[in-house]
């Protein structure tokens, strides 16, 4: 059978093709490498009706065609491949919203000091100073001191475990100066995630106090904090 | 690369993907995974578990570290998961009272639970503010957990000894 019409050839070979979604794919290829020889054939005087009616003469039966490329593009293969790749595009977009864009947000979030104007800031201290309780690693990173009396700690938590989830920090513990007295009036906030940072401000924590005392004493767990508060910022 | 070479690879992949997930999920393979988890996530525990039931949604744990009692719900997730729901820890028994208790609520209802010190209760009543009374006579090692999914408030907690006289009573302040 000679075939006149490349439209109808390609027709032909792709209704030998079980799997529809490579349809697109194999008409493309098919195409390309048609158009090429009849290029060639073009290019040695034919007229392009003869070059299309040449090149689908040597491309072969396209019913035996068909079939080879039936074999070679596997329904079952083809579904497999097709519900891997979408699984893999909703995995990546649960993982990216679900992990990777909260991890990020608890890395690169809202740093809690920049909430604090520079212009009221009397004095500040670095202290990155580390404690573990159960897996959990928590770090003070900084003390900043404002002119209206309220002390700011920033610290971050982080959970240590591979497996799981579970309850985020939420009490820091008590916290005293050096005469022991304790301050409970205050706010704070967390940025939650793997990696917490979080800022707890004392309201009327006073100048001259020469010491902040953080202490975690509760169900077996004990850490302390002692920081010498006339050490660093302005008072150096 | 060819179809069956592009299929090991997404398969890679997922694999990588589904551990990735698990891991930094909230699920458990089982409740008592999850229950260790929770608690050690709350820096309380390990609990002796006194007491497990279970519920539509998955289980209630009742449990005792040393001189605290807590009672913890673990979710069931896809019907092969488990995940950490509210937990009420640290409660500190009151040794001069003839029980402690507890009473909070949840999306699977509410409950009161506690343990008993004085040997003599023998029964517990509890009150909701539909009318109903809720009792327990068998203690798990002191322990009493009454649950309710009804739509009512915990109102009040009777304790009585084997001849009905009232040990304890305490109403709840509206």
């Amino acid at each position: 059978m000679s075939w006149q019409d490349k439209e109808s050839y390609l027709k032909e070979v792709l209704s030998q093709v079980k799997f529809s979604f490579d349809h697109e794919f194999i008409d493309k290829e098919l195409r390309s490498h048609l158009e090429e020889r009849m290029e060639d054939y073009i290019s040695e005087g034919c007229s392009p009706e003869e070059a299309e009616k040449m090149a689908l003469e040597n491309f072969g039966d396209p019913k035996e065609i068909g079939k080879a490329l039936n074999k070679e593009h596997n329904p079952i293969i083809g579904w497999i491949l097709y519900i891997s790749n979408v699984l893999l595009f909703v995995g990546s977009l649960y993982l990216i919203f679900t992990i990777l864009v909260p991890f990020g947000m608890s890395f690169f979030g809202r740093d809690p000091s920049k909430s604090i104007p520079k212009e009221n800031i009397l004095y500040s201290i670095e202290v990155n100073e580390k404690r573990k309780i159960d897996d959990r690693i928590i770090t003070v990173e900084e003390i900043i001191y404002e002119k209206n009396g309220d002390l700011h700690i920033i610290y971050s938590d982080v959970d240590t475990r591979l497996w799981g989830w579970g309850w985020s920090f939420g009490n820091l513990g008590i916290i005293t100066d050096e005469t022991g007295k304790d301050y409970f009036d205050g706010s704070g906030f967390s940025t939650g995630g793997i990696f917490s940072k979080s800022l707890r401000t004392i309201h009327g924590f006073p100048e001259e106090a020469k010491m902040l005392n953080i202490e975690y004493d509760y169900y077996n767990r004990y850490y302390k904090f002692e920081i010498p508060l006339q050490a660093g910022g302005a008072h150096e | 690369m060819n179809r069956k070479q592009k299929i090991i690879r997404n398969t890679i992949i997922l694999i990588g993907f589904s551990f990735l997930l698990f891991t930094r999920s909230y699920l458990y393979l089982d409740p008592m995974t999850a229950f260790r988890a929770s608690e050690r996530s709350n820096h309380y525990g390990p609990s002796e578990v006194v007491y497990m039931e279970s519920f539509p949604g998955g289980k209630y744990i009742v449990g005792r570290y040393e001189q605290w009692i807590s009672q913890s719900e673990i979710n069931q997730v896809f019907g092969i998961f488990w995940r950490i729901g509210n937990a009420y820890t640290g409660i500190e028994i009151k040794e001069n009272q003839p029980l402690t208790y507890v009473w909070s609520q949840s999306d699977y209802g509410f409950h009161a639970y506690g343990i008993i010190t004085d040997s003599k209760i023998a029964k517990i009543e509890v009150y909701t503010s539909d009318g109903s009374i809720l009792t327990q006579s068998d203690f798990h090692e002191g322990f009493f957990i009454l649950s309710w999914d009804e739509d009512a408030e915990f109102r009040k907690i009777m304790a009585y000894d084997a001849s009905g006289a009232v040990i304890f009573e305490e109403e709840r302040l509206r």
